[in-house]
């Protein structure tokens, strides 16, 4: 692991550790021999109050490579999401973890989940990664709403 | 050679014809065993017999009035090559362009950043960005700056009061967000949106979207923040790394020449000019812009292929098309075969009678009329039921799209002869220094005055790519007098560099090297007068839309 991306991501789970948003949760993954592995973070964000999406914890996995922090990490799902931008393996399809487009080195952890959890409640048309979520947001937009419901009962924060 | 000539040439065409079946009726004469006809030009490259023929050319072309002395200079066939695209006394099939080293593609910016600079009265880092921003359109630009100058600057990332970039340290409190490494000897950077970070992260930052191919649309890394990395920040940045700000000056260049639309890059590999043509995108339909670069190439400004002259740009992407995708193959199978009529299968006839019995599915049917065997009663070795309509309408689509293919393959074997012919041309090249060398030592002839044989070469192979392109031109234009006209002359350009070709391929043979020499200089001479008037004759029908072709 390259110095400065270790460096950082020491430095991410320092801050995260200080303060992090209510109700998420983010901490790197135990290798099976108990150390901790930098490069794969568990972490779970909740949906907002007052949307479909409240009361579940949607798990996911945020994937660093050596070139971080000069490119964002992979976030996936797991399981897959059903979610007009979420790709069926359950990768996130988001400007701000594109390399190419809104991605930049001084975007924090807490930055990403927000993004994502923003995202959740607020699909973006212009990029769909799936089309089971994507047609019926935009065909039966209550159809959609009682699915995601159910998917935050399947998903409830128990904790 | 005079301009006025080859306008002269235009108007005599009549004459012109004249001439040609003049000749041929010498060469038909000298080898009547040939048969031999003007519109078959191919198969007068057979025909050896350049004494006779270039006899009866310098006559003639001192009837047309072009067969001065001075004419047969071996200095003018080098300038009919260099010509070629120059601007000297512009030819109707050449276009103006001009070929822009880096020095001059940096004056023109300069240029276009000194014209505006006085009017945005921003600094001129700032003016720069803008211009790029607005693909160096200048109208748009003041237009939106003057309505609103603060609005247009944010709306890229910049600001009025934009501080000059400089590296500073000694500063207790900066921490940099990317590596999070703090402290007073960390040296920083910051653009004038304010936000620090350590000039490692930045050179790492930068030095990964340059490789990427990025330049002026590096913004500050700060999330959301929108500021450009400007030029002078970026050679800060980059002033320990001298290969990645190389990198960095490339890549601002390729998206100065790729945002303006009379620039290009030439395609050929590794060079670095790039070509200025100012023949309006409009005007390309109709104007082939063959230009040619410093270093040799030509090709097409609008479509980058090789100098395809006189072929128009949408005609070449069509045949490159089709003669890259199998659809002559499907051809082929229509023109040779048939299906059974019960399984579809294909099937190819290669013997036997006409009772056939399909190997897939052992359905009987008579080929002739494709109808079921037992329906033929008796009369099994002779088909009564060919005139009746099914049949006849089988028939018809099976001879059409024979002719067709057949029409395909008439026009497909000229133009790859050509092709084929350009590439044994750089062979040839290669004997005819060996020629040259034999020349200079076995005769009083100087290195200058041998130069003829390779500027022959040189004319062969302009004419050559001409011709093969010729033949694209062709296989699409609708058969009318006018493409008559068209053929006639193709036909005479190509028996000449046909002639010409034997000539320079064995120039040492019993009689005098001056004999020689005087023959390939008069043919040169000849060929390109063909070559000229073949080439204004396409250049002006295509703008007076004389031809119709096929879609």
């Amino acid at each position: 692991m390259s110095g400065i991306c270790r460096n950082r991501l020491m430095e991410e789970r320092k801050q995260w550790r200080k303060d992090h948003p209510y109700g998420f949760y983010a901490r790197p993954q135990k290798s099976t021999d108990g150390s901790l592995d930098l490069m794969r973070w568990e972490c779970g964000i909740p949906g907002k109050d007052g949307t479909p999406w409240d009361g579940g914890l949607y798990k996911c996995m945020l994937l660093f490579t050596e070139d971080y922090p000069v490119a964002p990490p992979k976030c996936q799902f797991t399981p897959p999401l059903f979610h007009p931008n979420v790709f069926p393996s359950g990768t996130v399809c988001l400007s701000i973890l594109n390399a190419e487009k809104g991605w930049k080195p001084a975007i924090t952890i807490k930055q990403i989940l927000l993004g994502i959890q923003d995202l959740l409640d607020d699909p973006n048309n212009e990029d769909p990664a799936q089309t089971e979520a994507f047609q019926m947001y935009r065909k039966d937009i209550a159809k959609y709403h009682v699915k995601i419901r159910e998917q935050a009962q399947k998903f409830a924060n128990d904790s | 050679m005079s301009d006025d000539f080859s306008d002269e040439y235009m108007d005599d065409d009549y004459e012109d014809f004249e001439y040609s079946d003049d000749e041929s009726a010498i060469s038909v004469g000298s080898s009547s065993e040939q048969g031999h006809s003007s519109a078959m030009a191919a198969t007068a490259a057979s025909q050896g017999q350049p004494g006779a023929l270039s006899q009866s050319q310098v006559q003639n072309s001192a009837d047309l009035g072009y067969g001065d002395d001075d004419d047969f200079d071996a200095g003018d066939d080098v300038d009919f090559v260099r010509a070629i695209g120059a601007s000297r006394g512009r030819k109707s099939w050449e276009v103006d362009f001009k070929v822009c080293d880096a020095d001059s593609l940096r004056a023109i910016q300069t240029a276009a950043i000194d014209s505006i600079e006085p009017v945005l009265s921003v600094s001129r880092e700032s003016t720069t960005l803008l211009l790029r921003c607005y693909a160096w359109k200048e109208e748009p630009l003041v237009e939106d700056f003057l309505a609103d100058p603060d609005r247009t600057l944010a709306k890229f990332g910049l600001s009025s009061r934009a501080a000059a970039p400089c590296i500073g340290s000694g500063d207790n409190e900066f921490t940099c967000e990317i590596c999070y490494t703090s402290g007073a000897d960390e040296k920083y950077l910051g653009l004038a949106c304010g936000h620090r970070f350590c000039i490692d992260c930045y050179l790492m930052y930068t030095s990964g979207k340059i490789r990427e191919g990025e330049s002026w649309r590096i913004r500050c890394p700060a999330p959301k923040c929108k500021m450009l990395l400007g030029e002078e920040a970026a050679r800060l940045i980059l002033s320990t790394s001298k290969d990645v700000l190389h990198r960095y000056e490339d890549n601002l260049m390729r998206s100065f020449v790729g945002d303006i639309d009379s620039l290009t890059w030439c395609p050929a590999p590794n060079c670095q000019y790039a070509v200025q043509c100012l023949v309006p995108r409009s005007a390309m339909a109709t104007v082939i812009s063959v230009v040619r670069c410093k270093c040799g190439n030509a090709f097409c400004f609008s479509c980058k292929e090789g100098d395809h002259l006189p072929a128009p740009c949408s005609l070449v992407k069509k045949w490159l098309q089709k003669c890259k995708d199998d659809s002559e193959t499907s051809n082929w199978l229509k023109a040779n075969t048939k299906e059974c009529s019960k399984c579809k299968s294909t099937i190819e006839k290669n013997g036997g009678c006409n009772h056939m019995i399909c190997r897939e599915c052992h359905f009987e049917f008579c080929w002739v009329c494709m109808g079921p065997w037992n329906e033929h009663g008796q009369q099994f070795y002779n088909c009564n039921r060919f005139n009746e309509d099914s049949s006849k309408n089988a028939r018809d689509a099976l001879s059409k799209s024979r002719a067709q293919l057949e029409r395909y393959l008439h026009y497909f074997t000229r133009y790859n002869n050509h092709e084929q012919s350009v590439k044994l041309a750089r062979k040839l090249l290669a004997t005819t220094e060996k020629n040259m060398e034999l020349l200079q030592r076995e005769t009083t002839l100087s290195w200058i005055e041998v130069q003829f044989l390779s500027d022959a070469v040189d004319v062969l192979s302009v004419c050559r790519t001409t011709l093969k392109w010729s033949y694209v031109l062709a296989y699409y234009m609708l058969s009318d007098n006018q493409k008559t006209i068209f053929e006639n002359n193709q036909s005479d350009l190509e028996m000449a560099t046909e002639q010409l070709n034997e000539l320079v391929e064995n120039p040492i043979g019993q009689s005098s090297i001056e004999d020689i020499k005087r023959k390939i200089i008069d043919k040169s001479t000849y060929v390109k007068a063909r070559w000229e008037t073949l080439l204004s004759d396409t250049s002006l029908g295509l703008q007076e839309n004389r031809w119709q072709f096929e879609d």
